[in-house]
């Protein structure tokens, strides 16, 4: 089952908005939340120079996914290209850290990539997704840390799909959500280019 | 290329007795409660009969109806 | 013809089947939190039934702990405290269990496991403690515990204890305490007013003996001092150091004082110990320390666990149950995991009964169902069976007529579809009976009441079936309503202006039937040799809190001959057969559970006055009959299934209508058969697939031609959609029919 909404064809997506063609000059990428690394090995077989990071203790050996907080990087600045967040911004506790880290690590010119939960309206209290927030709040923190907004898009129908993937497929993934509340709550899923300034 | 959930495991051996045709491996749908999951099963290619085996109504689909209401 | 008004209705529209403030008021009212009274009268709040339970087990080390946690001068508590606990013991008529000889013990053996100084809290103020007693002394060990740093202007600490009456020993491993708490000793030889207001500005606050309150007569009392009271006792004493020295904390920290302090010191604990406990414990008899400690009986209010298989198959309590019914409410997202919990309930009432304090949680089930209705959250399996039950017992099975020969009957009978379920043959005994030897003509009405829908928490089915009986009641001109089922007597009762007569009131009225004068269908019971004499008798939830119905039905016994005994959970409290809340359907296990709970000696004979605890109790396997048996005749008949429970009721309707009405109701025939083996049959109850489910699909197969062939099983596969559910069923070919293989079901429509 795909470890986020949309899955590989969001990753590839995000790539080629961000006009990332594969691997040339063996392009600096680091995927901040890679869990268990399927996008890291999607990086890798396009050639990029990439790096995993997940606060969860890694199931692949080896170096592509290690130990490590999105919030408190321990790579020098300016030493990637792009960064990849898929689904895991949301979820990391701090956003305005972890974007902090972004604008640090990339270069200047660098790509960030988005793909996330929403909120169409403010995030009530009982909300699974405490860091989530509106489009605009999002946007907002995002040029506050020095990125421009290059592009964004409304990609909520991934969600839908993700959801009934988690039901079908039985136990709970931490993205398993309630098809009505998707609804009610107007929860999203947005996809989002965003450049470092120089 | 819309995903699948399920897939039978049955390629031969169904016979329609309407049609006298074997059943195909097919696209299929099921739905509940407003949710659709795209399935491959046993289908009649002319009449268009799903055959659903006892192990997946009793196992997944059932989980599933219940997670569903559940929720 | 006018329209009936319900006479109590509580609707709940919004999400919340009750509010915050409902919950924590519910809450209150169980009192399994409270503490026992040993440990409220306590001063210090030792918690006398862990202290107990470690000692039982020779634990002196932990014991030791318990004592240090309310106080760190152990050796001090146990030798010198007054035990103001030992009054406070529910044993005390037999001996109060020795609380303080236990302390003894722990001091003795047990030994302190001592702090790291760096696990302290650190609080960076600085407090003063001013006195010569042992307010003072106990002081510095609070304000210490806290993480202050203390400065202690006093005698030398041993010499406060000895004065006591403590010895070398004790004080030594008392003041123990201070080697990892940052109070530092200095030497006073005289504490007066000079050394007192040199020191209020040195120090954030101060704690001071009462004794040197003399030399603040005149002067206006400065904000950081904290006096210390006299006390009448040395426990008394420890209860009042740690009062103020939480006053200075407050004081220092800024921070409101009075919060949460309502319960400081003694008070009177409402926790709810059953007489019945204390009467089985043990008196007092000079034994081993662990044997006193092991005589404690661990006070506990379990009053509704105990008479309820729901409580005890959870593993909670009212109070836990609320809360967890509460916050599944209040899901937005993800899975309402109590759901399940919810529709476990057999809504009985029993726990209103058993509790002293009339604790209700039938009351918030029946609120949460019927929110989780409204709000669409119900899931639609749970119940769907027996609403459609209702429905069929509304619709296909419905019977209201007059007796023959009478315009106006004065009498109807009402045997409730449970009854026409499980004893068709019996109903009709009773009818003719009633026809025979009532004045003014009998009707009947065969039909669902409504419970099913009530207890589903479905108002609108509740309010068709309700309406449905009603009218026809008025339109045969509102005779007197003859009921055989407690249930439908108290949905009656409730929801509508029909006020009915117990069928045991009936018989205990008119007397049992003559013998052979009589018309044949008429019997006079002779008990057969094989019957059973002596009953215990289960009293239906329906009758709870009607004293009328219960005396009534041990009336009827005794006239027909038989004694009854009450079991340990009668009348009010009688417990639930399993099929109440639907329960049985719901949570089939738990509802078997239930059964058992009830007929536990399977060497005695069981009577009840609710069909569907008859046959409940049937199946669980006791010997178990029904009132109305003693006076028409011994049921033998086997438990019916789900199927035959169909079909018990529409027989019964068709063969009276023929027989007594003479009234031909074409009934469905198939011109093919299906045959079931046993063993498949039992498969069948099991998925809830009724015979008719199999005879519908049979009959859509054989117009649409819809099936397919399992080359390697040689079986047929065929299905067709009923409702909401899609039926699918395996069989072969037979000249007659078919004969059944298997059969299952899914919810989810499919199509290409």
């Amino acid at each position: 089952m795909d470890t986020h909404p949309g899955g590989k064809d969001v990753t590839l997506k995000l790539l080629e908005l961000a006009g990332l063609e594969a691997g040339k000059a063996g392009k600096k990428i680091i995927d901040l939340g890679a869990g268990r690394g399927a996008s890291v090995f999607l990086l890798k077989e396009k050639g990029f120079d990439v790096k995993g990071i997940d606060l969860i203790n890694p199931v692949h050996p080896g170096d592509l996914v290690v130990k490590g907080d999105m919030r408190a990087l321990t790579y020098s600045s300016g030493s990637f290209d792009a960064a990849l967040a898929e689904c895991s911004l949301s979820v990391c506790g701090d956003l305005s850290a972890a974007l902090a880290e972004c604008a640090r690590v990339l270069k200047s010119g660098g790509k960030l990539l988005i793909s996330d939960v929403y909120y169409q309206e403010a995030v009530p209290e009982t909300s699974m997704f405490p860091n989530a927030v509106t489009i605009e709040d999002f946007k907002n923190q995002v040029q506050e840390h020095g990125f421009q907004v290059h592009f964004w898009e409304d990609i909520s129908e991934v969600l839908k799909v993700y959801y009934l993937e988690s039901v079908w497929q039985g136990g709970s993934s931490f993205c398993q959500m309630e098809a009505r509340s998707l609804n009610k709550l107007k929860l999203g899923y947005f996809m989002m280019i965003c450049e470092k300034g120089a | 290329m819309e995903k699948v959930y399920y897939s039978t495991d049955i390629e031969e051996g169904l016979i329609c007795q309407k049609c006298r045709l074997p059943l195909k491996k097919s696209p299929a749908r099921f739905a509940y409660m407003g949710n659709a999951f795209p399935v491959e099963l046993p289908v009649c290619p002319q009449c268009k009969f799903v055959y659903v085996p006892e192990e997946l109504a009793l196992g997944r689909v059932l989980s599933v109806e219940k997670s569903l209401e559940d929720k | 013809m006018k329209p009936f008004e319900k006479k109590e209705k509580k609707f709940y529209h919004m999400k919340q089947a009750f509010d915050q403030k409902e919950l924590h008021e519910r809450e209150a009212i169980c009192t399994r939190l409270e503490p026992p009274q040993c440990q409220a009268g306590c001063p210090i709040h030792v918690d006398v039934r862990a202290l107990m339970k470690a000692v039982s087990k020779a634990e002196y080390d932990k014991g030791y702990g318990i004592i240090k946690s309310a106080f760190p001068f152990v050796n001090l508590i146990a030798g010198k405290c007054e035990a103001p606990c030992l009054d406070g013991c529910v044993l005390k008529e037999k001996g109060s269990i020795r609380i303080n000889t236990v302390e003894q013990a722990c001091a003795a053996y047990g030994k302190d496991k001592p702090r790291s100084k760096f696990l302290l809290p650190r609080k960076n103020k600085k407090a003063a403690v001013l006195g010569t007693d042992l307010f003072a002394l106990a002081c510095c060990a609070e304000l210490g515990e806290k993480g202050y740093e203390v400065d202690f202007f006093g005698p030398v600490p041993r010499d406060i204890l000895l004065a006591l009456g403590l010895s070398e020993a004790g004080a030594k491993a008392d003041l123990a305490v201070f080697a990892s708490l940052r109070v530092r000793f200095i030497e006073a030889t005289s504490i007066n007013g000079e050394l007192l207001n040199q020191k209020i500005t040195e120090y954030e606050a101060l704690c001071v003996s009462h004794d040197l309150r003399v030399f603040f007569q005149q002067i206006e009392l400065p904000q950081n001092v904290f006096w210390g009271r006299a006390m009448p006792t040395l426990i008394d004493t420890l209860c009042a150091a740690k009062s103020i020295a939480l006053d200075a904390d407050r004081f220092m920290q800024g921070v409101q004082t009075e919060q949460g302090r309502q319960r400081e010191g003694v008070f009177v604990s409402t926790l709810y110990v059953s007489p019945d406990e204390i009467r089985e414990a043990k008196a007092y008899e000079q034994k081993s320390v662990t044997e006193e400690a092991a005589r404690c009986i661990q006070c506990e209010c379990t009053e509704c666990i105990k008479g309820c298989a729901f409580l005890q198959h959870y593993k909670s309590d009212p109070r836990k149950t609320i809360r967890e019914i509460y916050n599944n409410a209040s899901i937005v997202m993800g899975d309402h995991h109590a759901n399940h919990m919810i529709n476990s309930c057999a809504e009985c009432g029993q726990c209103a009964y058993t509790c002293p304090n009339g604790f209700d949680l039938s009351e918030i089930c029946k609120r949460a169902r019927q929110a989780m209705v409204e709000t669409g959250k119900m899931p639609p399996s749970t119940h769907e069976f027996a609403l459609l039950d209702l429905s069929f017992s509304n619709r296909e099975a419905f019977l209201a007529l007059p007796q023959p020969g009478f315009d106006n009957c004065k009498y109807a009978f009402f045997p409730g579809c449970q009854a026409m379920a499980v004893a068709p043959a019996m109903i009709e005994l009773t009818y003719r009976d009633l026809c025979e030897r009532l004045e003014g003509g009998v009707a009947l009405i065969l039909g669902c009441c409504g419970a099913i829908a009530d207890w589903a928490g479905n108002d609108a089915f509740l309010d068709d079936a309700v309406t449905k009986i009603v009218t026809a009641w008025e339109e045969l001109k509102e005779p007197e309503m003859i009921v055989a089922c407690p249930s439908c007597m108290k949905v009656f009762l409730q929801y509508t202006e029909i006020t009915p007569t117990g069928i045991w009131d009936v018989l205990n009225e008119i007397g049992l039937p003559k013998n052979e004068e009589s018309p044949p269908h008429c019997v006079r019971r002779k008990r057969a040799k094989q019957e059973p004499g002596r009953f215990i008798l289960h009293d239906a939830c329906g009758a709870r809190g009607n004293e009328r119905i219960q005396e009534g039905v041990r009336q009827l016994i005794r006239a027909a001959g038989r004694e009854v005994e009450d079991a340990a959970y009668t009348r009010d409290e009688t417990p639930c057969c399993g099929y109440g809340g639907l329960t049985a359907y719901a949570n089939p296990e738990l509802a078997v559970k239930m059964a058992e709970f009830f007929v536990d000696d399977r060497s005695k004979s069981y009577i009840s006055y609710c069909m569907a605890c008859k046959d409940r109790f049937r199946r669980a396997g006791a010997d178990s009959m029904h009132i109305l048996e003693l006076v028409y005749g011994r049921d033998e008949t086997k438990s019916p299934g789900l199927s035959a429970r169909r079909n018990n009721r529409l027989q019964l309707k068709s063969r009276l209508l023929k027989t007594i009405w003479g009234e031909e109701v074409p009934m469905k025939e198939y011109d093919f058969i299906v045959h079931v083996d046993e063993a498949l049959m039992g498969q069948m109850e099991e998925r809830m697939i009724l015979m008719d489910d199999i005879y519908q699909v049979f009959e859509q197969m054989r117009e649409s031609g819809n099936a397919v062939l399992d080359v390697a099983t040689g079986c047929l596969s065929t299905s067709a959609r009923i409702g909401n559910v899609t039926f699918w069923v395996k069989y072969q070919e037979r000249a007659d029919g078919y004969c059944l293989k298997g059969a299952y079901s899914h919810r989810m429509t499919v199509e290409v």
